[in-house]
């Protein structure tokens, strides 16, 4: 190597430059994106409400759409930037669209939070899942429902949850092989305020309410 | 038997005496313009809607059906006069057609109005003529076969087509088509040897079976897009087929451990120790994906193997690899190749002769090192046929494969005495040993593989080699003639292989690969667009700052925007780019922000050799319209044709005219050779400088500027044994003496000389070897599939410091090159005649295959009147190169092409100067192909179920 290291160094500076000048370069954009510790959080608007995703190891914050009361289930409508919808019913996922996997639709006897709580025997149910892609339609999931006492990384997660609910599934993958898989979910006064919940083996979310932002 | 299947009809019909009435849903009539969604909230839905059968009908598609419904009926009466079917079976075809009558149903996306609202792209825009009808949710599916026969059974989640098809009819195909509610349609395999991972039948429905292998495949595609217009099954009465009966569903059978009739299958195949699809030494009949690109690493003591093998089209396979003999010497001469091990480079290549069908296996054809030293050539023939994850293989090699030579060679039965002879000698190598191929002895070799449900494919294989006459004169101890292996295939494009060989050798591999087709990452780095809305503006925007964000956004050169009434024109210059309509449609999301509301047409003209070759024209409202709700009929969008007949650009010009053009482009620059005795591989990267300045008269200077970063070509020594003058094997000289360098710095003109004939000039430093003047001609009349170039140069050798001085040697050289882009799916080639830098006169022949999404693979070769024994190894100069459009694989937007190309060895036979004009890529806009390329889909493990393609097996 005939040339100096002081003229590498002069050479990737004058480079550099251009590349601030044209302000746009493929290919040091695309390696900043990747080398970058930029979150992938969007930004937040003044008098929505949020919901924080965390699935495939991508976080992401859903604004909410639609609330309404049906007796005493409370249906929330989630989006987020990209076209994807979660439907919610107490903080339950029943409806999941836009996503690589999607619930179209779920014919269910989910007990109510308050009947799982009072309940001291896990509670055994079942529901019905309409299941995309693979046109799962009718897919049987069995579900056992009990109130646990939560270990002390979950304590430390959710500092304000007064219960934990476990739920322990025995549903079928993509390939029509056996999966139980479980959810969590964190409660306070009957409401969900965080949880963790499945669509596929691949496709698990961690969600908690960060409720309405006041001012940005 | 029969009574079994009266009785089960019988508890059949009991079950589902109520299904034989058609289920009643009339259709709504649309009364006001509105959204899907805004129609669903409205409606009180029941229980048992069901979504996934809703039907949209719209006039505009229940003309298209109409037409698509007569055609039909043409071709069943074609079928039947050619007697390709039998008149009943046409008279049943008629019959179904009779049956299924035009719906003008459009498909839609997931009917959730909630979800609907914030994917305006996918919310219908209803119409007042338009019908919506959602119908109730079917309990049933149905089978229907081409001989009218309809069967009906419950749906079970967990069944499959199979499941559904072999409890109707005894005897099946090979093929069913399984039409889903939502006009989803699917290929399916029911055989032994094609089952795989399926989509199960929805309720509702339809299974279309057919039962004559008279109907070919695409009028049974077009028969099963034809009934998912009718919408679910249930929608027609179950009487009005003949014959029609009821079935009992069959339990759902859990899938077993083992799997071994391959319902959770997805079959692939892996590579074999050679990189060829194959088992371990054996290659066996199976072709990968269309698009295959992978490199493999291999070692079985003592071989040590690198490969790198592409599918190019979906009958062949290519590939080429270096097989290191870890217990030989590269030479005798330390001093010139130090330890290396020796090397032997050689070229494969795998067609399939015919596919797998119920009775025939697959059958290839192969070559193994078919032009390279013959030191590993084989031929072969092999078959494979599949039973569920079981893959049976069986062939017969020649040379290498049939060194155990335990058959007499049967084709000296056939075809004489000589093929029992095999010819060894191979000089130089390089040339194509057609004489000696299928000759000598030959051999068997067969195995077995088995693709498990644990992302393990075990493999069993008996080889045809016997291990007793290897190269080198080695000679192996064959403890058994039996290979056992295991391949991982968990990770995403990456495969773990590990092996026992020969009874007493360990193997272990990896092969990295990817689909060169499928190449395509999300533009997440690009400035986002405008989003389209029906809202135009009212006054005229700074048109200056328009011009920069087209430019911001498509890397055109916005020399001019027109206004002429109600059309505006963009005059655009450097447009070509890997993906010309995705850059159209950015263009247009800045220009319908933009425009003032009276602009109606949208033209782009793209410049280039001193003349408008081509325009692109826009409708804005269809435009607007095709951004802001989905199309009104299932009518598969083409991509905007470009015409050639521009009109003079007329009107206000909205920018002030520029004389000049200065543009500059940095970027890192990566050189590589490979294989060579001195270092296996040598390479440099530099930061690199592309500038250009459009001067007037149509005069262009351009250059590149060099800094080398790291290089280690001072390694390259093998450039003195060539007798011819040395054009390029002055490599190391060019690329250690001087750490700058002025790669090229020339000006040109280009322009164009009638309708079809185009002309262009240059002179200067042309490129790192070569300097002088030079002009090309060409004729390519716009749209045609062939042109014809001729282009003359006069050029002298460059100092080795790439600066302005120049050596001694100088030539004439130049090409008459034919260029014919075939109708076969994105091939192109190229034959040059004429005489090379190193004075010797020949012909070089270029064959690529251009993917979808613009990746290109392809291969040359070059032969001169320069004798074998003067050009050195290799004979003639020959390789192989890619090239992968940046937009294929970068976050940001980008026209520019990443290339890569490799050939055995760097000789001076055959050399072509590298030009600064090239007349045929300067004219792509003329290329009746030019927008059929777009960035390939994201791969259905990214998208929403919706999105995703049907994959084909």
């Amino acid at each position: 190597m005939r040339y100096s290291f002081i003229g590498q160094v002069i050479a990737l500076a004058i480079y550099l430059t251009l590349v601030g000048c044209q302000g746009f370069n493929p290919v040091t954009d695309t390696a900043g994106h990747f080398f970058s510790n930029k979150s992938t959080m969007g930004s937040f608007s003044a008098g929505f409400e949020y919901l924080e995703v965390e699935w495939q190891g991508r976080k992401a914050v859903m604004a909410l759409g639609y609330r309404e009361t049906n007796g005493s289930n409370i249906i929330e409508h989630w989006y987020s930037g990209q076209g994807e919808m979660l439907m919610m019913v107490n903080g339950r996922l029943v409806k999941v669209l836009g996503m690589t996997q999607e619930v179209r639709h779920v014919v269910t006897n989910t007990p109510v939070w308050s009947d799982i709580l009072g309940h001291r025997l896990p509670m055994v149910w079942s529901q019905t899942k309409e299941v995309m892609p693979g046109y799962r339609y009718g897919l049987k999931e069995y579900v056992i429902t009990q109130k646990v006492n939560p270990n002390e990384a979950e304590k430390t997660l959710i500092t304000d949850a007064t219960a934990w609910v476990l739920e322990e599934i025995k549903s079928k993958d993509e390939k029509g092989r056996s999966w139980i898989y479980q959810q969590k979910f964190a409660l306070n006064a009957d409401k969900v305020i965080y949880s963790e919940q499945c669509l596929a083996p691949e496709l698990c979310f961690k969600i908690r309410p960060l409720g309405v932002v006041v001012s940005k | 038997m029969k009574y079994r299947r009266l009785i089960s009809v019988g508890i059949a019909a009991s079950l589902m005496s109520s299904l034989t009435q058609a289920q009643e849903t009339n259709p709504t009539q649309i009364q006001n313009p509105q959204r899907l969604s805004e129609w669903l909230n409205t409606q009180q839905l029941k229980e048992d809607a069901y979504s996934l059968g809703l039907m949209w009908q719209t006039p505009e598609e229940l003309q298209r059906q109409k037409r698509l419904h007569s055609l039909l009926q043409e071709e069943v009466k074609v079928l039947a006069q050619s007697k390709k079917i039998k008149a009943n079976e046409a008279k049943a075809l008629e019959r179904l057609i009779e049956i299924f009558q035009p719906t003008g149903r459009v498909r839609t996306f997931a009917a959730e109005a909630k979800w609907l609202e914030a994917s305006p792209k996918r919310d219908p825009m209803l119409r007042k003529a338009d019908s919506i009808q959602i119908p109730q949710r079917p309990n049933v599916v149905r089978v229907l076969t081409s001989d009218g026969a309809a069967c009906e059974l419950l749906h079970k989640e967990g069944l499959h087509v199979r499941d559904y098809v072999q409890a109707c009819f005894p005897k099946y195909g090979p093929w069913a088509w399984v039409v889903q509610p939502d006009a989803g349609v699917q290929r399916l395999g029911v055989a032994t040897w094609n089952m795989h991972l399926q989509d199960q039948p929805a309720p509702g429905a339809w299974i279309w079976l057919p039962n004559s292998s008279a109907l070919s495949e695409t009028f049974n595609e077009r028969w099963a897009t034809w009934l998912s217009y009718q919408g679910v099954a249930s929608n027609i009465r179950l009487d009005v087929f003949e014959p029609f009966h009821r079935q009992v569903s069959p339990a759902v059978e859990p899938i077993g451990t083992l799997d071994i009739s391959g319902k959770g299958l997805t079959p692939r195949a892996t590579a074999s120790d050679w990189g060829n699809a194959g088992l371990m030494q054996i290659p066996t009949a199976r072709m990968r994906d269309e698009g295959y690109f992978g490199f493999g690493l291999h070692r079985v003591r003592p071989y040590e193997q690198m490969n790198l093998f592409f599918q190019p089209m979906p009958w062949a396979e290519v590939g080429f690899r270096y097989v290191s003999i870890l217990n030989r010497l590269y030479s005798d001469v330390p001093e010139f190749s130090g330890s290396q091990s020796a090397k032997d480079k050689s070229i494969d290549l795998k067609l399939s002769a015919f596919k797998e069908s119920d009775l025939l296996p697959e059958v290839s054809v192969g070559w193994r090192d078919m032009g390279g030293t013959g030191l590993f050539s084989a031929e072969y023939v092999v078959a494979n046929k599949r039973f569920g994850r079981l893959d049976y293989s069986l062939g017969m090699g020649w040379g290498y494969l049939g060194n155990r030579g335990s058959l007499q060679n049967p084709l000296s039965k056939l075809m004489g005495q000589g093929f029992d002879i095999r010819d060894k000698d191979f000089g130089q190598g390089g040339k194509f040993a057609g004489k000696s191929w299928f000759h000598g002895p030959a051999a068997l070799f067969g195995g077995v593989s088995y693709e498990s449900p644990w992302d393990l494919v075990f493999k069993a294989e008996y080889e045809g080699n016997n291990y007793k006459n290897e190269p080198f004169g080695n000679a192996f101890e064959v403890k058994r003639p039996i290979n056992l292996g295991a391949v991982y295939t968990g990770w995403k494009g990456f495969d773990v292989h590990a092996g026992i060989e020969r009874g007493n050798t360990f193997s272990i591999g990896l092969t990295m690969f990817t689909d060169f087709s499928g190449l395509n990452v999300p533009k997440v780095t690009d400035p986002p667009l405008p989003r389209a809305n029906m809202q135009r503006p009212n006054q005229s925007p700074n048109w200056a700052s328009t011009a920069q964000d087209i430019e911001k956004y498509t890397q055109w050169q916005v020399d001019q925007i027109y206004l002429d009434d109600k059309k505006l024109v963009v005059e655009a210059a450097r447009s070509s780019n890997p993906y010309p309509s995705v850059r159209l449609d950015k263009a247009m999301s800045i220009i319908h922000r933009d425009a003032p509301a009276n602009i109606e047409q949208v033209e782009v003209q793209h410049k280039s050799v001193g003349s408008v070759l081509s325009v692109e024209k826009v409708n804005r409202e269809e435009w607007v319209t095709a951004q802001t709700q989905p199309a009104r009929t299932n009518e598969v969008a083409t991509p905007n044709q470009p015409t050639y007949n521009p009109e003079p650009a007329a009107g206000q010009a909205t920018l002030p005219e520029k004389s000049t053009h200065f543009y500059f482009d940095p970027g890192i620059d990566f050189i590589q050779t490979l294989g060579g005795p001195d270092g296996f591989v040598l390479y440099q990267f530099s930061l690199a400088l592309r500038t250009g300045l459009k001067l007037p008269a149509g005069f262009e200077a351009k250059g590149m500027v060099r800094q080398r970063l790291i290089n280690n070509y001072d390694r390259f020594r093998d450039g003195g044994s060539s007798s011819m003058p040395r054009v390029r094997t002055h490599l190391r000289e060019y690329f250690v003496t001087s750490p700058t360098t002025l790669t090229n710095l020339t000006i040109n003109k280009t322009a164009r000389a009638s309708d079809n004939v185009y002309w262009g000039v240059y002179g200067g430093y042309l490129e790192e070897m070569f300097g002088g003047v030079g002009a090309e001609a060409l004729y390519r009349r716009p749209g045609s599939r062939w042109a014809l170039g001729v282009d003359v140069n006069k050029v002298k050798q460059r100092d080795f410091a790439q600066d302005f001085s120049f050596r001694d040697y100088h030539v004439q050289t130049g090409h008459v090159t034919g260029y014919w882009m075939t109708p076969i799916d994105g091939v192109s080639t190229s034959l040059a005649v004429g005489q090379y830098l190193a004075g010797d006169k020949g012909a070089t022949l270029t064959v690529s295959k251009t993917f979808a999404n613009g990746s290109v693979m392809g291969a040359y070769a070059t032969k001169t009147n320069v004798p074998a024994e003067v050009f050195g190894e290799g004979s003639f100069d020959k390789g192989i190169f890619w090239a992968i459009p940046f937009d294929a694989f970068l976050t940001s937007s980008s026209r520019s092409y990443a290339n890569f190309a490799w050939k055995p060895l760097t000789r001076d036979g055959g050399a072509k100067l590298t030009r600064p004009v090239n007349l045929f890529y300067e004219t792509v806009w003329l290329n009746p192909e030019v927008n059929r390329f777009k960035p390939a889909h994201p791969g259905n493990d990214r998208v929403a179920p919706d999105d995703r393609v049907v994959p084909r097996y």
